[in-house]
């Protein structure tokens, strides 16, 4: 193809390139190499990799799960954020071990550094600083990109990670810039190409709260919060975290904030009707809660470090993109922060996101071959959630440049095939953020058994924790098999109050490692549980295995409603279990699908 | 296509034709002054069947015609009214059949609303159970459920339930916001849905009563008068009466409605020694029909009474009547041992009212009420869906406080899954709307 019209010489040629080095494009790019595949990343700021736009932290409930789903797939999130964290807790500690999530508070450049790090020091991954503007296409395909300055590079897969940068629009008050992160260029013709592809486009917004400057900040009257004593890593090799641990500070809005909040409404973008894009209700803004809830007395702010070597502190909970006059005077309302200096104002930023419903479950885009898509600009919302398809889309580049099967695991197996499967098969409105309540089968997608599901796929793709697993599968048979006062030490475990530890006290075939003795707790109790997901599971893979043909015309069968046929239409879904999944398919278009799957796969062709 | 009619002979017999081709299809089969082609929907016009074939009219009929999709199947449905002859309508529908319509299957209008979105699935059944409503009383309950009253209870259960699973969710992804429903409160809500569904089930038991009635077997010795008793109730000869004890050697039937419920009367052989192998045989027969009914009335010789011990074993937990037959011929001094029962006459009808009051006040206690709002018309499906809730919900508030949230709510998403289904409603992000909108969380 023609490559010397802009005078930057040949292009060159690559396996997989990754435009964007956010928390998405970093991980893609880093598994497509780690695969063997020769990648090129391609990125607008060679100093924002990764870079967190809002709360500088990671993990929380579901979204820990993502990260240590991550981190057992080989990729860097949980690794990268163990360099940086300098405040980690356990959620939901006294709860049930399913819905126990780790969140660690990050040094925002430090996390930034390390992953910029790893990614510029991977071996067979070349990273360079360019602005995507043009898709190249040749009969249909997406081959390749052309940056801002002309100079092309051709790939048999290209992964766009663009974040909220697709026409992205800052607010602050009435100023509006066109940016896609504060002091970062939009990507215009990016979005513009995309459009040009055919695919069809969305707009969401999401937002930030402001920075302050610590030195202005009153802690005295302020509670302390710390993190775990001992706290969790999420990588699975880290033994200790090497930053020093900091405190953060709780503080409320009151009753005044509120009413700076309320008389200052028409002046918010949000309320003036200036944005149309639907926002995160996962992270509102201070604007929304006040109007939603407007009898709450008091919402929580809590006050986070930026870093260890930075005065800036986050204020977590005041997402807002009020003018900067009533962001400081509602800021110098709240009780510690009256002479609060801000260091950046808070602000909202509306942006371009690809339904996606477009997508493939591999996220290729259906239409548009060679091309996949992953990160905020599906629809998500989340530092995890966007590394986490930034993963799955960097795996299945480089299996299909490959030639090899699809990385395509399924919504009982982990949080990852939840997110994807919601994605293209329900498709999403507003901004989707992952919880636990989501996936159906939480109870065996947990945080502690990450690397032991995954396992499987990470042999596949290169990764090994068979010894961990045969540990403690072998142990749970010795309990079956060893009686105690008339009972196994298995059904002993099932009675809630008994512990694992007590039982095995001065028994010598007890195994001492922590981690496979919380294993072992965490099946027993919950045996009679998860035998009847099990069930599920089975039932639901029953249905998952069975395929419509793909160029299944659905106008041609017979007896579906306009509804049902144009939905099943749009997925186009793989198979009967995702059919049933799709919004507005009733029981009875399921049956009827299933008997025309059946005469079709008799019929000989 | 299908003759909507009942078979066999009337004044009117309805043929329809539903289907993208209805209009054009009848248009080649009848005249009339105006094209119906361009008969405006939902109104109804004179036309002539001609055979298509000969022009030789066939019948005058009435032929409405209502376009999709606002019909019956939502797609273009024609009917006509003809006469109702059965040769006439058979005609009718072979000239049809030749033009190029099918015959319809049993249900396939119904079939076709239900695919196009017309009626949902609790109509569709509801539909069914007034067709084949046999008592007015059970009408007037088909009719209540065609009217959605099932669904509309069922609604009140939905929402109880997503506020209650989004109260408990909240407090597992959103463990720092320190809102949601704390477990004593669930657990006692929880109890209190599982008392709603039962209420609800006990409803809808006793509204298939209703609907399919209760069963009433007459047992008693050869030759007691139980056959002549079923006739009387029955209004009409119907069991074979001879004086020769162990006459009816089967089992016979009738159906009478007895207070707006029908009531199947199971005439069997007298219990007791067989005198040979068909004799024997009914009287298996008749021990299976004891078996299944849901009262029995225990028919006595009012002139030869005395205590019967093989009729008490028959009785055992069972709900009975006792009744003195002949009583036009006397009664045994010992009779009055019997207590409490009813002295009747199949030859003069005395004491009959008496008994049919009795027999009422029977099914009232079986139906449990003789108030409509106790009863809900409820297909199997719904039945067996209330029961699956009812269990997931027991379940779940045992479970609440002694398992983990997580696991407890398996159960009471399963109970939310089930009232969804039944209302035949997506449940989506149902769960995650519901937290939104009433638990500030979030940062």
């Amino acid at each position: 193809m023609s490559n010397t019209v802009d005078g930057h010489g040949p292009s060159r040629s690559w396996d997989v390139i990754v435009v964007g080095a956010g928390h998405a494009g970093s991980e893609a790019a880093l598994a497509a190499s780690r695969m063997g595949c020769r990648t090129l990343l391609l990125t607008m700021s060679l100093d924002a990799s990764a870079q967190m736009s809002c709360n500088p932290a990671i993990g929380g409930t579901a979204k820990g799960h993502l990260v240590r789903e991550i981190d057992a797939l080989g990729g860097e999130m949980g690794r990268t954020t163990d360099r940086a964290a300098i405040q980690v807790k356990t959620l939901n500690a006294s709860r049930g071990p399913a819905v126990r999530s780790t969140r660690a508070q990050c040094d925002r450049a430090r996390d930034r550094a390390a992953m910029k790090q790893t990614v510029e020091a991977e071996p067979g991954l070349d990273v360079r600083q360019g602005q995507a503007a043009r898709l190249l296409t040749a009969g249909g395909r997406v081959v390749g990109v052309e940056d801002q300055l002309g100079v092309r590079d051709e790939a048999r897969a290209v992964v766009v990670t663009a974040g909220t940068f697709l026409r992205g629009l800052i607010h602050v008050g009435p100023a509006q810039q066109r940016a896609g992160r504060a002091g970062e260029f939009a990507a215009d013709d990016l979005s513009d190409a995309l459009r040009a592809l055919g695919l069809r486009l969305g707009r969401l917004k999401t937002g930030t709260s402001p920075r302050l400057r610590r030195s202005t900040i009153d802690y005295s009257a302020l509670t302390e919060q710390w993190g775990d004593a001992e706290p969790r890593p999420f990588h699975w090799a880290t033994t200790r975290l090497p930053l020093p641990q900091v405190a953060c500070h709780v503080t409320y809005t009151t009753r005044q904030t509120h009413a700076i909040i309320r008389d200052n409404l028409d002046r918010s973008p949000l309320y003036s009707g200036v944005i149309d894009a639907t926002g995160v209700r996962y992270c509102p803004s201070v604007e929304d809660k006040v109007v939603r809830f407007a009898d709450r007395e008091r919402h929580q702010v809590i006050l986070e470090p930026d870093g260890l070597d930075t005065e800036e502190v986050y204020a977590n909970g005041i997402s807002t993109c009020l003018p900067v006059d009533v962001q400081e005077r509602m800021v110098r309302s709240i009780p510690g922060l009256a002479r609060a200096e801000i260091m950046r104002p808070g602000y909202a930023i509306e942006y371009h996101f690809v339904p996606p419903t477009q997508m493939r479950p591999t996220l290729e885009c259906r239409d548009v071959p060679g091309l996949w898509l992953a990160g905020q600009v599906n629809g998500t919302t989340g530092y995890e959630e966007a590394a986490a398809l930034g993963l799955w889309a960097g795996i299945n580049a480089a299996c299909a440049v490959q030639g090899r099967a699809p990385f395509l695991p399924d919504r009982s197996e982990c949080y990852l095939a939840v997110l994807v499967d919601d994605l293209v098969t329900r498709g999403t409105v507003e901004p989707y953020r992952m919880f636990t309540s989501r996936a159906e089968y939480r109870l065996v997608l947990r945080e502690d058994n990450a690397d032991v599901r995954l396992v499987a796929h990470g042999h596949r793709l290169g990764l090994a924790s068979e010894e961990r697993r045969a540990a403690v599968e072998t142990e749970i048979e010795r309990l079956r098999a060893r009686r105690r006062d008339g009972a196994s030490l298995f059904q002993l475990l099932c009675r809630p109050e008994t512990r694992y530890g007590d039982l095995c006290a001065g028994d010598p075939e007890g195994i001492d490692e922590p981690e496979i003795v919380r294993q072992v707790e965490i099946a027993v109790k919950y045996d009679g549980y998860i035998r009847r997901m099990r069930e599920d599971i089975a039932r639901f893979k029953a249905s998952e295995g069975v395929r419509p043909p793909d160029a299944l015309d659905y106008a041609a069968v017979p007896g579906l409603s306009t509804e049902a046929r144009q939905r099943l239409a749009e997925v186009r879904p793989r198979s009967l279990g995702q059919a049933s999944r799709v919004p507005g398919i009733t029981l009875a278009a399921l049956s009827i699908l299933a008997v025309w799957t059946r005469k079709l796969e008799a019929t000989p062709r | 296509m299908a003759i909507a009619t009942p078979p066999g002979v009337g004044a009117l017999g309805v043929v329809r034709l539903s289907g993208p081709d209805a209009i054009p299809l009848t248009a080649a089969l009848v005249k009339s002054p105006a094209a119906i082609d361009a008969q405006p929907s939902h109104t109804a016009r004179r036309v002539r069947i001609l055979d298509p074939g000969t022009g030789a009219p066939i019948d005058d009929a009435l032929c409405t015609i209502m376009r999709a999709p606002r019909s019956y199947t939502g797609d273009d449905v024609v009917e006509r009214s003809c006469h109702g002859g059965a040769a006439l309508l058979a005609m009718v529908v072979e000239r049809v059949c030749r033009a190029g319509a099918r015959l319809a299957a049993p249900g396939e209008f119904t079939r076709r609303a239900f695919l196009n979105g017309r009626i949902d699935l609790a109509r569709a059944e509801a539909g069914a159970l007034l067709i084949n409503a046999r008592t007015e009383r059970a009408v007037s309950l088909a009719a209540r459920a065609l009217e959605g009253e099932l669904g509309a209870r069922l609604g009140g259960l939905r929402e109880a339930l997503l506020d209650l699973v989004a109260g408990l969710e909240v407090s597992l992804d959103f463990p720092d916001d320190g809102v949601g429903v704390d477990v004593d409160d669930a657990r006692a809500h929880t109890e209190a849905l599982v008392r709603d569904v039962e209420a609800l089930r006990a409803a809808a038991r006793r509204g298939r009563l209703v609907h399919d009635g209760i069963t009433i077997a007459l047992v008693g010795r050869p030759n007691a008068g139980k056959s002549s008793l079923l006739n009387a109730l029955l209004g009409r000869a119907r069991a074979i009466v001879a004086p020769t004890p162990g006459t009816t050697r089967d089992v016979v039937e009738g159906v009478v409605e007895i207070a707006g419920v029908p009531v199947r009367l199971l005439d069997t052989a007298g219990l007791g020694t067989p005198g040979d192998a068909i004799e024997a045989e009914g009287m298996k027969r008749s021990q299976a029909a004891v078996d299944e009914s849901d009262l029995v009335i225990v028919v006595v010789d009012g002139r030869v009474a005395r205590a019967d011990a093989d009729l008490e074993r028959t009785l055992i937990g069972r709900r009975a009547l006792v009744v003195r037959s002949k009583s036009d011929l006397g009664a045994h001094p010992d009779a009055e041992a019997l207590g409490d029962a009813i002295a009747v006459s199949s030859m003069t009808g005395a004491g009959l009212p008496a008994l049919r009051a009795a027999i009422a006040q029977e099914i009232a206690a079986i139906v449990a009420s003789n108030d409509d709002e106790g009863q809900v018309a409820a297909s199997l499906r719904q039945s067996e869906g209330l029961a699956k809730i009812s269990r997931a919900l027991a379940t779940g508030a045992g479970a609440l406080g002694v398992v983990p949230l997580e696991a407890v709510l398996i159960d009471l998403r399963e109970a939310l899954g089930a009232t969804s289904e039944l209302l035949g409603l997506d449940l989506g992000e149902a769960v995650l709307d519901r937290i939104f909108s009433t638990f500030c969380v979030g940062k």
